[in-house]
């Protein structure tokens, strides 16, 4: 006999000596009567598996820990059922694992279906979490607040300097508030003789307290500091940046830094992220400025409520202090209100929310279209098992024995399928942080937590052993007597469980259909709105002029933006550059209110944007001029003039010629100018909005710092970069150039979230319409099999095979009706939730709901007609001999 | 449940042991299955079912070594016990019943 492998004779150790021997000479004793009977080969192979046999056996007759899950292999489908609760589930284990393989279609289908729905429903749930429910990184968050005026037609109102100080000093709700100006300054480091752009903040000295912030190094500056006759300059370096460019040197502190040729001293670097602000490189202290005009209003405020306050409480006292300065300085701040809204909802803002629910209702759905499935898969598995139950149950195996072999087997597989779909969601984060859009609020910190993962884990097994235990309860409810009797098992009731099923599953399907179906439009829609300039083949770069060189509104501003302007220009390959204050789709919102000259009164002012530009701004950007004339030099100086755009003009002047007209400036008596031409409207804000009235100003007349070169060139553009930035150089070789971006990648970036949505829905419901797909034909095909025989009757006694291909495509017609209709009538009324991230498209759709209609129908024809044709296909003679 | 419900393999084996007599060991049993059943039985895994079914009251063994003297060494000859006759009396007559019904519905003449 041959001779026991070692790890067989590790095995047999575990044995007693008495016993060891016995069975060794049992063996061998067999070993010699078969290779009498078939052979020497025979038994040796015969002795090999033997051996592999008896090492597991040995840890049950030890009775070692796992040597239940190890049983005595028991040929055909019976199994011992013994008592003992734990040893049963060990011993159903092995038993359902041992029934899994010999299913591996069926059993792949199970587990793939629940991980998908699983992996995608913690995926989003793990995003839901992050973004609406996790805390915001400052202390007690809750209590965060921000603070903004409000006007009839904008509730969303920025503050002035000298309103801010007086909510300041007012309002008893706070315990701190504090302001930041807009725009957020860029200033320029220079640095062992290189300069480069940082990004900055100007905070009063309150927002620590705000933010709840600490200093990492050194201090934070403090209000008596940078508020008064003498303002410190002082800084406070950001944690990133002080980490990335000195290597978290805490010698920093105390160092000076030369900000746009000032120098700064740095007091300390701040302890913690700054989301909110977009971590900037550096906090520069701000001094609300007393002799600010009390309607220019440029300041953010946050604040941070006194412990135990509510929102409301804060919000009446701030309305009541802004009546209060409605009195005190009609001029300024009549028809202005306050409110307050929180920090989070000012974070993540209404429509990030409203996709993020939507998604998660949209995996949700998906998650029970799979569970539907499996539900069905149990189902068509169990018909083929009655047997196996029947004589279980005649064998004397209780209902509660028989209920924990399938609670049992759905476990194990709904487990399976938590671990593939927690393998899924934890793969798919680093790819939605890639492929996800920037602006989705706090991307980047998505990642699977405990609390998902037990949500996700804790959902999972719930539905796949509620899905393994809808066979059971059928199961008990058929009598032995029809088990035995009616081989094929598939009764009627189960029949319509299985039915009634696919029906919601269609349902769902025609639901997230509907909803990628918009999205997909209002995503078409989006990328092909006219933004109103042409960006292919434009180039832009913001760039930003050190204070002390370039005073705002001076005459260097002006001077060196057009030398800018006019040196790019001189490149060959060059069309046509000019400099604007908005980057488009990545600059600030400038707005102000204009009125008509005869308007005396400030609510009857109109809300607009203004930019300032250079006089070939319209040319450059493909900006078709309707009436008049762009900016000529003639506009540097005597009267005020500006380019209005097309709604502007209705807006202001409707019915009327608008060029020629003159119309005030931000209230009433300020001063007005005179409009000198009209161009159309563009969009450069926010695609999906209409585009606001919006009018230009000659930078010349106007210097404002900031501005972006746009860059028109005649072959692509990238060749020509390296120019652009030599010419601005020559110009100054003090001002850093930042990586130019092409203005097509700023339209790309503002279609991304609707992109990103779009394709999210796609896949989703491309992964429903395969389930729907899948159930559809499951049913069918098990309704085919289950009456092979009376179609073989049918055909013996004459019905054509027409006949019988029309009664299976009832048969799916039936469902597919009773579930695109329950679809429809649930899809509407949900799509209405859409409305807000759709652009240009009705909830109520009915080109998408006939397209979604219509592709689900074909794909349950095609679902339906592939069992039918093998009815069709049914030998009558071979079908009633099957019996 | 309120006792033990025999295996299937447990059937089989105690089935085989009546089979051959009053009293066997392991590897006629082995054989005996194989030639019933027509397919490969495991040994070891009726050496563990005996011992499981000596365990439950089934089965009762003595050590004896008056089989095959040259060999010289003792086997462990196993006989079925009352309980175990009544258990496989029962679950024929179980059969029997299910069967009988089978039949009737088949074959009415």
């Amino acid at each position: 006999m041959p001779e026991p492998g070692p790890l067989v004779r590790a095995f047999l150790r575990l044995l007693p000596k008495h016993e060891r021997s016995a069975l060794l000479a049992e063996m061998a004793e067999l070993y010699a009567a078969r290779i009498e009977r078939r052979g020497r080969a025979n038994a040796d192979a015969w002795a090999r598996r033997e051996y592999r046999r008896l090492s597991l056996r040995v840890l049950s007759l030890r009775g070692l820990p796992g040597a239940a899950l190890w049983p005595v292999r028991t040929p055909g489908a019976l199994q011992d059922l013994g008592q003992g609760s734990f040893a049963d589930v060990a011993r159903d284990s092995s038993f359902a694992v041992r029934q899994f393989r010999r299913a591996p279609a069926w059993t792949a289908a199970v587990i793939a279906t629940l991980g998908l729905g699983i992996g995608a429903v913690g995926l989003v749930l793990s995003v839901a979490d992050t973004v609406l429910v996790s805390p915001l990184p400052y202390p007690e968050p809750d209590r965060l607040v921000r603070l903004w005026e409000t006007t009839e037609s904008s509730p969303e109102f920025a503050t002035s300097d000298l309103n801010f100080l007086d909510f300041r000093d007012r309002a008893g709700g706070f315990a701190a508030l504090a302001a930041t100006p807009i725009p957020f300054p860029s200033p320029t480091l220079v640095e062992d003789g290189a300069p480069v752009r940082l990004t900055g903040v100007q905070v009063t000295a309150d927002m620590w307290d705000v933010l709840g912030a600490e200093a990492e190094a050194g201090r934070l500056f403090r209000r008596e500091e940078v508020e008064g006759a003498e303002a410190a300059r002082v800084v406070v370096l950001g944690r990133a940046f002080w980490e990335q460019r000195y290597g978290a040197d805490p010698d920093v502190v105390g160092r000076t830094l030369d900000l746009d040729g000032v120098r700064w001293t740095v007091v300390g670097v701040l302890g913690s992220d700054a989301p909110l602000f977009d971590d900037p490189d550096v906090w520069l202290p701000f001094a609300p400025r007393l002799d600010y005009p009390r309607g220019d209003r440029r300041l953010e405020a946050y604040g941070r409520l006194l412990p135990g306050l509510t929102l409301e409480q804060a919000e009446a006292e701030v309305a009541g202090i802004a009546a209060a300065l409605a009195q005190e300085f009609p001029e300024d701040n009549q028809g202005y209100g306050a409110q307050l809204e929180s920090f989070r909802e000012a974070f993540i803002g209404p429509e990030a929310r409203r996709a993020v629910i939507s998604l998660l209702g949209a995996v949700t759905l998906l998650l029970l279209l799979g569970c539907a499935n499996v539900a069905n898969l149990w189902i068509a598995r169990a018909t083929l098992r009655a047997r196996e139950m029947g004589l279980r149950t005649a064998l004397g195996a209780g209902r509660a024995r028989i209920l924990l072999q399938l609670v049992t087997e759905s476990t194990l597989l709904a487990g399976v399928g938590a671990l593939l779909g927690v393998g899924l969601a934890w793969a798919g984060i680093p790819l939605l942080q890639r492929l996800g859009p920037a602006s989705l609020p706090r991307i980047q910190e998505v990642a699977l937590d405990a609390r998902v993962l037990g949500v996700t884990v804790g959902v999972a097994l719930l539905a796949g052993v509620v899905c393994g235990l809808v066979p059971a309860f059928h199961g008990f409810r058929r009598d032995l007597y029809s088990v035995f009797r009616d081989g094929s098992g598939g009764g009627g009731g189960r029949g319509r469980v299985r039915e009634a099923l696919v029906v919601g599953q269609l349902a769902l399907a025609v639901v997230l259909l509907v909803g990628a179906g918009l999205l997909l439009t209002s995503f078409h829609r989006l990328s092909t709105v006219d933004p109103g300039f042409e960006a292919d083949r434009v180039v832009a770069v913001e760039l930003s002029l050190p204070e002390d060189r370039y005073p705002e509104w001076s005459v260097e501003l002006s001077t060196y933006y057009r030398e800018v302007v006019e040196r790019v220009n001189g490149i060959p390959r060059v069309r046509s550059a000019a400099a604007g204050a908005v980057n488009p789709f990545v600059g600030l919102r400038l707005t102000n209110t204009v009125g008509r000259e005869e308007m005396t009164e400030q609510e009857q002012f109109l809300q607009i944007q203004w930019r300032v530009v250079t006089a070939q701004y319209f040319e450059t950007m493909g900006i078709p001029v309707l009436a008049g004339r762009t900016f000529a030099p003639e506009d540097r100086d005597g009267d005020r003039t500006a380019l209005v755009t097309r709604s502007f003009a209705e807006r202001v002047w409707p019915g009327e010629e608008a060029v020629g007209k003159r119309f005030q400036w931000n209230q009433p008596g300020v001063w007005s100018a005179r409009v000198v031409g009209v161009v159309e409207d563009i969009r450069d804000t926010e695609l999906a909005a209409d585009p606001l009235p919006t009018v230009f100003f000659h930078h010349e007349r106007f210097p404002w710092p900031w501005m972006t070169l746009m860059v028109r060139t005649a072959a692509d553009p990238t060749a020509v970069i390296s120019d652009i930035r030599e010419a601005i150089w020559s110009v100054d070789p003090a001002i850093p150039v930042p990586a130019l971006t092409r203005l097509e990648q700023n339209l790309r970036a503002e279609t991304a979230p609707a992109r990103f949505s779009a394709l999210l829905a796609a896949l989703l419901a491309a992964l429903a319409l395969a389930l729907a797909g899948t159930g559809v034909y499951g049913v069918i095909a098990c309704s085919v099999a289950d009456r092979t025989r009376e179609f073989g009757v049918r055909m013996a006694l004459g019905a054509d095979r027409s006949g019988v291909l029309r009664s299976v495509l009832a048969r799916g017609g039936r469902l597919m009706t009773f579930g695109l209709v329950a679809g429809v009538g649930i899809a509407l009324p949900l799509a209405g939730f859409l409305r807000r991230i759709l652009y240009d498209t009705a909830p109520a759709n009915p080109g998408v709901l006939a397209t979604v209609v219509l592709t689900l129908g074909l794909v349950g024809l095609a679902a339906t007609a592939l069992p039918a044709l093998k009815a069709t296909r049914v030998d009558p003679r071979q079908a009633l001999r099957s019996e | 449940m309120g006792r033990d419900v025999l295996g299937e393999f447990e059937h089989q084996v105690l089935l085989a042991i009546m089979r051959l007599g009053r009293e066997s060991y392991s590897v006629p049993v082995v054989l005996e299955l194989e030639e019933c059943t027509g397919r490969e039985i495991s040994q070891s895994a009726v050496f563990v079912v005996l011992r499981r079914l000596e365990k439950k009251g089934l089965l009762t063994s003595r050590m004896d070594d008056n089989g095959d003297g040259e060999s010289g060494r003792t086997r462990r000859y196993f006989a079925l016990t009352p309980a175990a006759l009544t258990r496989l009396q029962e679950s024929r007559a179980t059969f029997q019943r299910l069967w009988e019904g089978l039949q009737t519905d088949l074959d009415p003449s």
